[in-house]
């Protein structure tokens, strides 16, 4: 019989979130340009959600289980604030940034895209990545008995013209009015800026 | 001696022939109180209060213009192409009055505190920052007049054994006291 393999299951279940497992979040400039000269002290707005998403707001995040490299978190980010601040499909600002794909498929993914090394450093002056150790994560959850959960929620989204793939996108729900500040305060206390990934001040 | 008041007639030989004038350390800008140059004394208590009145505007002035600079954002696309919402100017004066209420409360009891930092969030509201090495404190001012405003504080002092968390939600009209309460409960602990 044929091994299953685990990448290819729609969604996780929780227990499969491991102790050395990683969270990887961009952080906009937006943001972090209010927080002073050192930036390396990660402020509690680092978790901010649009009014409209009052509703439900969930954290967004990248598992490190499907994604290794906190860069293809960056560049996801760049690519939607991108295609959010020029009004255009994701497809058309991998077209404008000058990204070239290194597959034909319809269904794409951040490892199809040929990154260099000069986009990245760009990219790293509007957007940083910070990571959560899962093990952390779940240790403060417990200890602060948090009304917040972990959840593996693999994306698959068109923009019109393409397929867009994140199956390591992740979310951490449970974030409402009440509890907000209480939970992005212990959060701060516990997330780091990925190495090699921290902000480029200019 | 009791406390003077700003506009109040000071008799200065009275007050360093006072035994209290004698045996504080502090105030002893006059070698020989036999020959005291009352005139230089008036001045330099007139440069003082001066001093502390500037200090004061200087201090507004800095948290102004932390402020502006937050609220700049309103100007900036970005802010808007990631689902910002524009900072209202009734969110932005009760950060201001608050700041300026709490800041003026501890320079007028003489208190050493610091001014908070100004951090901005999609949702419109602001959270106004107090941290050290004692103490976190978050104020979170929403954007609407109706929600309650929600502040966080905990101690970085794990040794402590009583709890001293703040975590509530209260309308705007009590947060001063609240926060002024809290913090001078705090503060103690950094003496």
């Amino acid at each position: 019989m044929a091994q299953e393999d685990p990448t290819l299951w729609k969604i996780e279940p929780v227990e499969n979130f491991l102790y050395q497992h990683l969270f990887f979040r961009g952080i906009n400039k937006i943001i972090w340009q209010y927080w002073g000269e050192d930036i390396s002290d990660i402020q509690e707005n680092f978790i901010t959600f649009p009014r409209k998403s009052e509703v439900k707001p969930d954290l967004s995040a990248d598992w490190s289980k499907f994604c290794q490299n906190p860069k293809d978190t960056l560049i996801r980010l760049c690519l939607t604030s991108y295609s959010r601040k020029h009004k255009i499909p994701i497809s058309r600002a991998i077209q404008d940034l000058g990204i070239s794909l290194n597959t034909s498929i319809y269904g794409l993914s951040i490892k199809d895209l040929e990154i260099s090394d000069d986009f990245v450093l760009e990219a790293r002056k509007k957007n940083g990545i910070i990571r959560f150790q899962i093990g952390e994560l779940m240790k403060l959850i417990k200890k602060e008995q948090l009304p917040i959960k972990l959840k593996h929620d693999p994306i698959k989204k068109t923009d019109g013209i393409n397929l867009f793939l994140n199956h390591a996108h992740s979310i951490i729900e449970g974030f409402s009015r009440i509890n907000y500040t209480k939970i992005r305060s212990l959060l701060r206390d516990i997330a780091k800026w990925c190495k090699g990934f921290e902000p480029i001040i200019e | 001696m009791d406390k003077m008041e700003l506009n109040e007639e000071i008799d200065y030989e009275k007050m360093v022939k006072s035994d209290l004038f004698q045996k504080d350390k502090s105030l002893e800008i006059v070698e020989d109180p036999e020959h005291v140059d009352f005139q230089k004394i008036n001045y330099f208590e007139r440069r003082i209060k001066n001093m502390a009145m500037k200090y004061k505007g200087r201090k507004h002035l800095e948290l102004e213009s932390i402020l502006d600079n937050v609220t700049a954002t309103i100007l900036d696309e970005d802010w808007e192409a990631q689902g910002g919402t524009n900072f209202t100017k009734n969110t932005i004066k009760l950060v201001k009055d608050l700041v300026i209420e709490i800041m003026d409360y501890f320079s007028d009891q003489r208190i050493e505190f610091f001014p908070p930092k100004i951090l901005p969030l999609l949702d419109g509201s602001l959270d106004i920052k107090w941290e050290n090495n004692l103490f976190r404190l978050i104020v979170n001012i929403p954007s609407k007049v109706s929600q309650l405003v929600e502040i966080y504080g905990d101690l970085k002092l794990s040794v402590l054994e009583e709890n001293n968390e703040a975590d509530c939600r209260i309308p705007y009209t009590i947060v001063k006291v609240t926060i002024i309460e809290w913090l001078k409960k705090i503060l103690r602990y950094g003496r």
